[in-house]
């Protein structure tokens, strides 16, 4: 019996809800976009055209939340794809690095309420500068990842592209920073910053089963781990009760890069908080700022605490001058 | 072609042995052995992860028992379930006395 027939026969004995494979689903779909009702997925995608200036305010402030809807996914909030695409780590442990530009990035593109923002964050600028020349190795914590992002900023990818193997600090110029972040870990806490501000950084522990993971609602059939994983939570949903999760191996690993973690499975809402982080454009040496501050437009964004909270870093160094 | 490392190995015939492979953290890849199943036999294969660290690296163990004294060869191969290539490749050429 194969690896992989173990796990069908144990998500069948179980009773889960999730399929298990070895051929990417976007290979089944031909260009690598879902078709319409996989997996119960919803239809989704970026309005055609490309930007978006409109003067209708985005209803997903507080009032789109208050109370707390039934679910949320930010894949489809009015109609557009506030997430950026999947991107695949490679080789190398920098899953909180992958986890931490996906927040940002998504987030940026809330506070500036444009879907089609182009912002793609430098991974590789985050993570080989913050974590020194064995960061692949050694993998990093979310915290300590925000508080790099809060100190140095983070530059584009363009500048420092990323390439899945051990690299050396490039020192390219900061685009965004981490002006602060809090740690939400009750249900509600976590659910309220989902729902009001965006994605926030997440993390599970990955069992060996998981790398067969194609789709429907996870939950572990084995005991055997294989190590702990940031990842993005990008929204929820209680009548199905999961965690919706991009993650950072590509897009032929689940349902095209994404998945659907189980409520209370993994640790994913137990064992580890979300980071929910207040984001924000860094003001370059001449002065020009980004979209949000030239429109005059700030940020949806919660009063999150200052960041030495999580006590994964010790003091704090001096806030770089914007 | 995948990197490739190439290694030796002498082990008893009555004995079983153990060969760990470092492997990248949670990235999506797990080391699979290819082997000559008249040789060996595998009675386990586990991960020795870190959970201390976000991504970090773990040992892959593989458990053999010998099945035939000579010469012989293991080829593991890292990759993901969903990938068709290895990425690396570890070759152990194995003699059992």
């Amino acid at each position: 019996m194969t690896e992989l027939d173990r796990i069908r026969q144990a998500i069948t004995t179980q009773g889960l809800a999730w399929k298990a494979g070895l051929t990417p689903i976007a290979k089944l779909h031909g260009a690598g976009q879902l078709s319409p009702g996989v997996f119960g997925l919803a239809p989704r995608g970026r309005e055609p055209g490309g930007g978006w200036r409109s003067a209708r305010a985005v209803e997903f402030g507080r009032a789109g939340c208050t109370p707390l809807p039934a679910s949320r996914d930010w894949r489809d909030v009015e109609g557009r794809d506030w997430v950026t695409p999947v991107r695949d780590q490679g080789l190398c442990g920098s899953c909180v690095a992958f986890a931490t530009c996906a927040a940002l990035e998504s987030r940026m593109r809330i506070v500036n309420q444009d879907a089609s923002l182009d912002l793609t964050l430098s991974v590789a600028d985050l993570f080989f500068c913050g974590t020194g020349t064995d960061g692949c190795e050694k993998g990093w914590q979310p915290g300590l990842a925000l508080a790099r992002c809060r100190d140095h900023g983070v530059g584009r990818d363009a500048d420092f592209p990323y390439f899945g193997r051990q690299a050396y600090c490039q020192g390219i110029p900061p685009v965004v920073r981490v002006r602060r972040w809090r740690k939400a870990t009750a249900a509600e806490a976590r659910k309220e910053a989902l729902c009001t501000r965006g994605p926030v950084v997440g993390a599970m522990v990955v069992y060996a089963d998981f790398l067969y993971y194609r789709g429907g609602v996870y939950r572990p059939t084995t005991s055997e781990i294989l190590g702990l994983h940031a990842i993005t939570v990008i929204g929820y949903d209680d009548p199905a009760g999961y965690w919706p999760i991009k993650n950072s191996w590509g897009r032929g690993w689940g349902e095209d890069g994404f998945g659907r973690v189980g409520y209370g499975s993994t640790g994913i809402d137990a064992q580890f908080a979300f980071y929910d982080v207040d984001v924000d454009w860094i003001e370059s040496p001449s002065g020009r700022r980004g979209p949000a501050q030239r429109a005059g437009r700030r940020a949806p964004l919660g009063g999150g605490r200052d960041a030495a909270d999580d006590g994964e870093h010790a003091g704090r160094a001096s806030r770089r001058s914007v | 072609m995948p990197r490739t490392t190439e290694s030796m190995l002498d082990a008893r015939a009555d004995a079983p042995f153990e060969i760990k492979l470092r492997a990248p953290g949670t990235s999506g890849y797990e080391w699979k052995a290819d082997f000559d199943h008249v040789a060996f036999s595998l009675v386990s294969q586990r991960r020795v992860a870190n959970v201390r660290r976000m991504g970090a690296s773990a040992l892959d163990v593989f458990l053999f028992r010998p099945l035939s004294q000579g010469q012989h060869e293991i080829l593991f191969r890292l990759l993901r379930p969903w990938e068709d290539e290895p990425v690396e490749q570890a070759k152990y050429a194995v003699h059992i006395r």
